[in-house]
């Protein structure tokens, strides 16, 4: 007689592969129904792009090599971007499609950013804290919904493309693109940024200090001072931690 | 070690529904006749503090129960204590009368896939299963109550009758039972169970409440779909249970297609019409 274990993972085989066994395929449709489902909320562009079917498809396969263990839905399809890039180096039907997977990271960025709930402070308050703290070192604290994305293509307006936004011929040229987004009050925004606004957001997610900034901008006070204050205005810094 | 037994705390609440998103501003506004929500605790992980603001003006109008169908009780993965710190967090804010999950399992060996699976019922799970509960119930320090849930397959290793199987389970972990009338009529045509038999051999101080739902005939089986009202063959299980277990508090779920909330309500009073003329008090 077989164990609990043995038929625990005999069942998950059974649901996760289209299989004859009945009883099984009910599971297996439901199962296969509420992950596409769940993935369709996330990833309406990608779904925009590929269609209906093929997205049910891809949707189908990403279950099966890519099964979640994480117990709340509204995380599932995290790596869904990083599925795609492999697929599209593997399929065919996809190579027209390069853009496809940073589509998708800029969708699931869209996403995680809407469901980030924190109270930000505003930047006279910011300010005025770093005012207060002049002669002790801090870390500015970023926007904890706030990602930023190296993509190879114009996802910015991919995406508008297909939100029916009038934006021009669009040129799949090959040329990096910095893309930030982040929740600012209640509205999720995106914008390009240059490669230096780029690195500097960066070396703020690495938690450089305040004096750690200021000597990799020695030279270029006046450029830290700048990114500082767009940073501060734009809602990407939201708050200081002084170092003790 | 807990030891749940409604018999020193029978509950004078009647028929509940679930308290969803699309109603939520309806109901701080109109404050409708309802006798209870139930909150999906899984909608409410992460949730925004606007959201849970929401929800505490309503819990301070009426009672609410925490309903979940993450834990995956019965898997043999062991148990997510992150995820049941969210629980724990949400239930110590809500103040809720009741707090269940089902007897079932979502994924092992690594892998959830977010549905109610059956399990095998066999000593071995109820050693398992029960010990689980155990854990549960000392991280929360309060009882729970496991509900049976609907099944389109059954396993050849079982030793034991499903209603057999939650008692035992019930016992030996110190819990109550959430009766799910809708569950039991599925797997009564789904699986060939005899319903009436099932409900009488659930002891009725282990109830702490009770599930009604609508389902949808598919082809060769039913499905728990939630999604419209109750069957007519449903509503007289539930007339048997009433008539078997007194009046317990119940709940009307449909959580897809969801319709206006008159709907909800009419059929929660549908409940009460039924406790009403079955129940003494």
């Amino acid at each position: 007689m077989r164990d609990l274990a043995s038929i625990q993972k005999d069942f998950l085989n059974g649901v996760l592969k289209e299989n004859k066994n009945k009883s099984l395929s009910v599971y297996r449709d439901l199962v296969v129904t509420n992950h596409l489902s769940a993935l369709k909320d996330v990833y309406p562009v990608c779904l925009r792009i590929v269609g209906e079917k093929y997205f049910s498809y891809l949707s189908e396969i990403y279950l099966e090599k890519r099964p979640t263990n994480e117990p709340d839905l509204n995380v599932y399809g995290h790596d869904f971007s990083d599925f795609l890039l492999n697929e599209i180096t593997e399929r065919e039907e996809l190579s027209e499609l390069g853009y496809l997977s940073e589509v998708t990271e800029f969708e699931w960025n869209i996403y995680s950013a809407s469901r980030k709930d924190f109270v930000p402070n505003s930047p006279e308050e910011i300010i005025s804290k770093i005012v207060s703290n002049e002669n002790v070192d801090v870390i500015f604290i970023l926007n904890p919904s706030l990602s930023l994305s190296v993509f190879n293509y114009p996802i910015i307006e991919i995406w508008k493309e297909h939100q029916n936004e009038e934006v021009g011929k669009i040129e799949l040229i090959n040329s990096k693109n910095y893309v930030v987004v982040w929740k600012h009050n209640k509205d999720v925004v995106y914008q390009n940024i240059d490669e230096n606004e780029f690195n500097f957001l960066n070396l703020l997610s690495q938690k450089k200090s305040f004096n750690e900034l200021s000597e990799i901008y020695s030279d270029k006070e006046k450029e830290l001072e700048n990114f500082i204050a767009t940073s501060i205005n734009n809602g990407w810094i939201v708050d200081i931690e002084i170092i003790v | 070690m807990f030891k749940f037994d409604n018999t020193s705390r029978r509950s004078n609440l009647k028929s509940g529904i679930g308290l969803r998103d699309p109603h939520l501003e309806q109901i701080i506004e109109e404050k409708p006749n309802i006798g209870w929500f139930e909150i999906i605790t899984d909608n409410l992980i992460n949730a925004d503090e606007k959201t849970l603001q929401m929800l505490e003006k309503i819990r301070s109008d009426y009672p609410f129960s925490l309903h979940s169908v993450g834990t995956s009780i019965g898997s043999v993965d062991d148990l997510n204590f992150d995820y049941l710190k969210e629980l724990r967090k949400l239930s110590e804010r809500l103040e809720p009368f009741s707090v269940s999950e089902h007897l079932c399992w979502s994924g092992a060996h690594g892998v959830h896939l977010h549905d109610l699976f059956p399990l095998p019922m066999t000593e071995e799970t109820v050693l398992h299963v029960a010990e689980r509960v155990e854990q549960i119930q000392e991280f929360f320090g309060h009882e729970i109550l496991i509900e049976n849930v609907s099944a389109y397959t059954d396993f050849v290793e079982s030793e034991m009758s499903e209603p057999e199987f939650i008692t035992q389970i019930a016992r030996k972990s110190g819990s109550g039972i959430l009766l799910d009338i809708n569950n039991i009529f599925i797997n009564s045509k789904n699986l060939g169970l005899d319903a009436k038999k099932y409900v009488s051999e659930v002891p009725k101080n282990l109830i702490g409440e009770m599930h009604l739902a609508g389902g949808e005939q598919r082809e060769g089986y039913i499905l728990d779909s939630h999604n419209c009202r109750v069957w007519d063959e449903v509503w007289d299980l539930y007339e048997y249970a009433l008539g078997s277990y007194g009046q317990i508090p119940t709940l009307i779920e449909w959580d897809n297609d969801i319709p206006e909330l008159s709907v909800l309500i009419d059929e929660a009073a549908n409940a009460n019409r039924r406790i009403d003329s079955i129940c003494v008090i």
